[in-house]
């Protein structure tokens, strides 16, 4: 069974100049040990997306849709059940460690209070498992890690010890939202290879949010493309990103600087820029910059189809048919 | 290092900030009864021509004070007292103190350190204390009571100005600005200071708020405006004399309490306008 | 001679624990028409380095020369008229632009008469942008204001301090492509400063690797990617995922970048390097001349040889 399955997602969001949509009818299932990336420029709403789930829209949001996590909807739980869920069962792992960690407080502190919490273990206990989680993320010296605070430690390690929070109540969901942009790839290979043994240990389903596909390329069982607050394309890593199918995924694969290809020619940029929520293009959200588009790209959404071998496509011309 | 907010000024349909329009609207009420006061009052605030301690009627909707003066007439006459003054006084104040700030900004070193220990030497004392002797020293009267007020409330705007001076003097469109040829002054006037602005207008805004209460404080303590102009500090302090008769300080205070809280909720918005936090757009 | 010339730079910051040595004897050189990457970790010093390069930062040692003249670090006066022509363009994109001030009076700051237009187009933007003001502007178009208002000073050579860092794929691959174009077309020298190696390898000409305030490695851009004769640089083309689909997990490079305060002893990049053996802890490998126009820190390579290959063992988390 799925541990987390989203259906018919919608969040309109206030803004000054009235409600916009964001996110426009989502869909996808996450399964437990598996890594579900989700892929998109600034914008797609692909942050937004999972924020809704966990109730941690601005006020005057609205939302539909539902999800499925264990037997309960997440979008309709009352607020203080869905804080209990979300802070046992569900995870999350943002960009900038330094702004989910507690400047002040230690991090045996921080890690203690929230096993001790959630878990309602004595002192000893909780203080027995935080070293535990310290050395499973790879903190060296786990012991006196405890009694250090955040800003002593480096971007890679507070993602790390970030990571150990957020384990800490052995959840069955963990969102990582561009958890490695703010790092160096030298550190950001380290946290991405901890994610992926993290996952088969502990039989986490994990949401990986990332603009990055090489990232996801690397670590991501199945892929979603995101653009302007629909998924366009998704299926199986390899599917998705060997033969993207989408033109909109083709041509974000083909803007990457590929190692092995000639480093002569120019990058394949894609013309224009993506749109911002508000003012999404009627029809495809993708047709202006589209080099394939037809008649009806202007005038109707392409629905997500199924496009065989558990791929999904919504495209109207599906000009990379195999 | 974050720059000064994205000055993103949208302020969307009305009803979205009622607070800045409920101010906008009560400031606006009390300047057109300041200018038009003398066809407003029904009659003369200084006459004393109708029997003492009458308390609100239709004749007298304020009801008169102890000498038999039109206390509605009066709390109207007021307005032309109290805001021109306070407006004048901040806008002193506002100018001495960003320019003096400016200054310890842009220059640093000795400079700054000097005209900085005037400030925090000002800041020392709360500012009714220093406000009280400075006024006592002049001399009472409403003149000394204002330059009294000026003394006590130019350091905040000095402190303001040379915080953003020096943070926008280090940010990166400055130093571009630098590299393109510009000299040190011309990014001060073109880049710096335009920036500065807007959040000294917001300090100042709120800071009117604070001049009407200390000089109606002034005023009460018997060291601004003399009797028997009809200033709402003094009209507020010959009230608490008379407890019986209520609306002869009531309503002068309620004048008060109405122009200072519009002044807040203006200066509030104002700042929420500037705020980056508060301005930013929807992104992910 | 190179336009811009860095000889043996060192910058110091006084902190609050003392002094910090962020750059350590740095040099490095940009032709005009030619693109210099400069590539390292974040704390290696290159922003640092592309300061003093400016003169935006005072340098306590080495020399920076534009076009034969000494670069002076900014001081309240207008910089000199022929320094001028050396530029920088920021990391940020929202940080500098004034937010108050339209584009087209911005891009004129360089020289006024300019024609901002033709700059404009130049980079890519609608005419009407200058009338604008840079908040209406994505972050793409902004840093392409920037480059416009830095071209407008008819510079031989810009430095670019992580221009593409904070852009999507499809806007960086549009910049990456402009910088390569402006490059040729205008003859003008960039040093592009990075942490990105993948797109570096796709822009730049030559490429100097930085660790911890020094050079480590200094190439053409094709065989320092194929053979890296560093094991950092190595380190760093590892790291790097690839969009492949394959499901290959990047190398990590073990350990963190020292506090530049407490360098280490001999090699600085001995505690995170596979291959460090007894000489590495105790004396510093000096920048050795390898055949075929390449430079390395290593003493794994032999001065004048062509780079002797690294054989690496790999997957530490």
């Amino acid at each position: 069974m799925s541990t987390l399955a989203v259906e018919g997602l919608r969040v309109r969001l206030p803004t000054p100049a009235g409600e916009v949509t964001v996110v426009d009818g989502v869909d996808y299932e996450v399964q437990p040990a598996e890594v579900f990336g989700i892929a998109g420029e600034s914008g797609s709403g692909k942050t937004i997306s999972m924020l809704a789930l966990l109730g941690l829209l601005p006020d005057g949001s609205s939302v539909e849709g539902s999800a499925r996590f264990g037997g309960d909807d997440l979008l309709t739980m009352p607020r203080r059940r869905l804080r209990a869920v979300s802070g046992r069962d569900i995870a999350m792992v943002f960009q900038d460690p330094f702004t989910s960690l507690h400047p002040m407080l230690s991090v045996g502190r921080q890690l203690t209070e929230h096993v001790r919490l959630h878990l309602g273990l004595d002192r000893a206990a909780a203080e027995k498992r935080a070293v535990e989680l310290l050395a499973d993320v790879r903190i060296p010296d786990p012991q006196t890690a405890l009694r250090r605070f955040p800003h002593q430690f480096s971007g890679g390690m507070r993602q790390r010890i970030a990571i150990a929070i957020a384990l800490a109540c052995r959840p069955r969901l963990l969102i990582a939202d561009e958890p490695t942009t703010a790092l160096d790839v030298t550190v950001q290979a380290g946290i991405l290879r901890l994610l992926d043994r993290l996952r088969r240990e502990h039989e986490l389903a994990v949401v990986l949010i990332t603009h990055d596909l090489g990232v996801l390329s690397s670590v991501a069982d199945r892929v979603s493309v995101f653009y302007a607050g629909r998924i366009v394309e998704s299926g199986g890593r390899e599917d998705v990103l060997r033969r993207p199918r989408h033109p909109y995924t083709r041509a974000l694969l083909d803007a990457l600087p590929h190692p092995e290809s000639e480093r002569e020619q120019d990058l394949v940029a894609i013309e224009g820029a993506p749109p911002t929520p508000g003012a999404i293009p009627p029809g495809c959200a993708f047709h202006p910059r589209c080099a394939h588009l037809v008649e009806n790209c202007r005038h109707v959404v392409p629905p997500l189809l199924g496009a065989g071998e558990g791929r999904r496509l919504a495209c109207h011309v599906d000009p990379f048919k195999p | 290092m974050t720059v000064i907010a994205l000055p993103r000024i949208r302020l969307g349909p009305a009803w979205r900030q009622p607070l800045a329009v409920a101010g906008l609207a009560i400031a606006l009420a009390w300047i057109v009864i300041a200018i038009f006061a003398p066809l407003l009052a029904p009659h003369s605030s200084l006459a004393q021509s109708f029997p003492a301690s009458q308390s609100p009627s239709w004749a007298h909707p304020f009801g008169t004070d102890e000498l038999g003066r039109d206390v509605f007439s009066r709390v109207i006459d007021g307005s032309r007292v109290t805001l021109p003054i306070a407006v004048v006084l901040v806008a002193l104040a506002a100018t001495i103190g960003s320019t003096v700030g400016a200054v310890a900004g842009y220059f640093r070193g000795v400079a700054d350190g000097v005209l900085m220990r005037l400030v925090d030497l000002v800041f020392a004392f709360p500012p009714i204390i220093l406000a009280m002797v400075v006024a006592a020293v002049l001399g009472r009267g409403l003149f000394n009571a204002a330059l009294a007020i000026v003394v006590v409330a130019w350091p905040s705007y000095a402190r303001v100005a040379r915080g953003l001076v020096l943070q926008v003097g280090d940010s990166e469109f400055v130093q571009s600005a630098r590299l393109l040829g510009a000299s040190s002054r011309r990014t001060l006037f073109r880049d710096v200071l335009p920036n500065v602005a807007g959040p000294i207008l917001v300090l100042a805004t709120l800071d009117l708020a604070n001049a009407i209460l200390l000089l109606s404080g002034l005023s009460f303590l018997g060291l601004g405006a003399q009797p028997p102009k009809a200033e709402w500090g003094s009209m507020v302090a010959e009230g608490t004399q008379y407890f019986q008769w209520w609306w002869i300080g009531t309503f002068p205070g309620l004048a008060i309490f109405t122009v200072v809280l519009a002044f807040n909720f203006l200066g509030d918005s104002l700042r929420d306008v500037f705020d980056p936090r508060t301005a930013r757009r929807v992104e992910e | 001679m190179s336009a811009l010339e860095l000889n043996d730079v060192v910058v110091d910051y006084h902190g609050r624990g003392g002094r910090v040595r962020a750059v350590a004897g740095a040099s490095l050189a940009v032709e005009r028409g030619r693109i210099v990457g400069l590539v390292g970790e974040s704390g290696c010093g290159k922003s640092t380095l592309a300061r003093a390069a400016v003169g935006l930062v005072a340098t306590s040692g080495g020399t920076v020369t534009f076009e034969g003249r000494e670069v002076t670090p900014l001081r309240r006066r207008a910089r000199p008229a022929d320094l001028v022509r050396l530029q920088l363009v920021f990391q940020n994109p929202y940080s500098s632009l004034n937010p108050r001030r339209t584009v087209g009076s911005q891009v004129a700051d360089g020289s006024p008469g300019v024609d901002v237009a033709e700059l404009l187009e130049l980079v890519g933007l609608p005419q009407n942008a200058a009338r604008r003001f840079p908040h209406e502007f994505s972050g793409g178009q902004r840093q392409r204001i920037a480059i416009a208002r830095a071209l407008a000073a008819r510079p031989s050579v810009v430095v670019l301090d992580e221009p593409l860092a904070s852009l999507d794929a499809s806007a960086q691959a549009q910049l990456a492509n402009l910088l390569k174009r402006l490059s040729r077309d205008l003859d003008v020298g960039l040093l592009l400063i990075s942490h990105d190696l993948a797109i570096v390898r796709h822009v730049a000409d030559r490429v100097s690797v930085m660790y911890l305030g020094r050079m480590v490695e200094t190439a053409l851009t094709g065989p320092l990617w194929d053979r890296p004769a560093h094991p950092y640089s190595e380190a760093l083309i590892a790291a790097v995922p690839r969009a492949d689909g394959a499901g290959t997990l990047p190398e990590a490079l073990p350990g963190e970048v020292p506090d530049p305060a407490q360098p280490p002893t001999g090699c600085r990049f001995h505690p995170r390097c596979p291959y460090a053996f007894a000489r590495c802890p105790v004396e510093e490998p000096p920048l050795l001349s390898l055949a075929g126009d390449r430079a390395a820190a290593c003493w794994l390579q032999e001065a004048g040889r062509p780079p002797a290959q690294l054989a690496r063992t790999g997957g530490v988390e």
